[in-house]
């Protein structure tokens, strides 16, 4: 099982797709189109939950910026702010 | 067909892009968009719009007009970066006509359980206590599944949750796999 969340909204898959093939330890993988937004799939799998994930994701989520708002799907809280990615990194080292 | 030459003489240089675009049949048409993401959002306009042909005109960070422009077939859009009236291919991006974002080159992924008799197994334990919450679950999961080519099913973990019969059946009737609830 892996850790999962998404991002919704206005975003540069592109850009974010180039960043991605720099990762080792999460997965990002686009998802299907609307006429209203773009999205993209976030797996982090259970053996790669470590430090190195974690600013793997900051660096995806700084990337995201303020366009799009991201979902963690196992709590279904909207990743908001520094305090909620804070407590995001725990949950996901910490299994 | 659209060119630098005629997106420069049309284009006023502002604080928002101008999306020029140009149909099968020749048409064109021109909007400014006014957006907090003005750049992400004329793309998505031309993605949209899948026009035979589009520009995009804006300015740069170093308050350089740049044209990126396309036609249908072309491999990528180009960039190109005016000085003084004459322009610099600067870069190439995909294209947003025909636009797969499915084509671009993301990450690896791994398939949770792989079994022999079943392809690969996906184990979620989501939130789905709304709406909302299962059809971000089923936009994960669609996307999730184009990455695997095999056979493929969904395994739930509801952990303790309730989820209406009704959440249930967004759920199942959207995905492209079987489910089963634990």
């Amino acid at each position: 099982m892996s850790y999962n969340l998404i991002a919704e909204g206005t975003l540069d898959l592109v850009a974010l797709a180039h960043l991605s093939t720099r990762f080792e330890m999460i997965e990002v993988f686009p998802l299907p189109l609307t006429d209203a937004d773009e999205a993209i799939g976030i797996a982090i799998p259970r053996t790669r939950a470590n430090d190195q994930a974690v600013i793997e994701l900051e660096r995806l989520l700084d990337a995201i910026g303020d366009g799009a708002r991201v979902y963690d799907l196992h709590s279904g809280d909207e990743i908001a702010g520094e305090a909620d990615r804070d407590a995001l990194a725990e949950r996901i080292v910490g299994g | 067909m659209i060119d630098h030459a005629l997106v420069l003489q049309m284009f006023t240089p502002g604080e928002f892009p101008i999306v020029f675009t140009e149909d099968a049949a020749g048409a064109r048409e021109m909007i400014a968009i006014v957006s907090d993401h003005p750049l992400a959002h004329a793309r998505r306009h031309v993605r949209v719009a899948n026009p035979a042909a589009y520009a995009i005109a804006f300015v740069n960070r170093e308050d350089k007009i740049v044209i990126e422009l396309a036609h249908r077939g072309d491999a990528h859009a180009t960039l190109h970066v005016f000085t003084d009236g004459v322009g610099t291919l600067a870069q190439t991006r995909r294209s947003m006509i025909d636009f797969d974002p499915q084509a671009l080159r993301w990450t690896g992924a791994t398939a949770d359980v792989v079994a022999p008799d079943a392809g690969v197994v996906h184990v979620v334990a989501h939130r789905l206590d709304s709406p909302q919450a299962v059809e971000r679950t089923v936009r994960f999961l669609r996307g999730r599944a184009e990455r695997f080519a095999a056979a493929q099913r969904v395994i739930v973990d509801t952990d303790a949750q309730t989820i209406s019969p009704g959440l249930r059946a967004q759920l199942a009737l959207a995905v492209p796999m079987p489910v089963e609830w634990r």
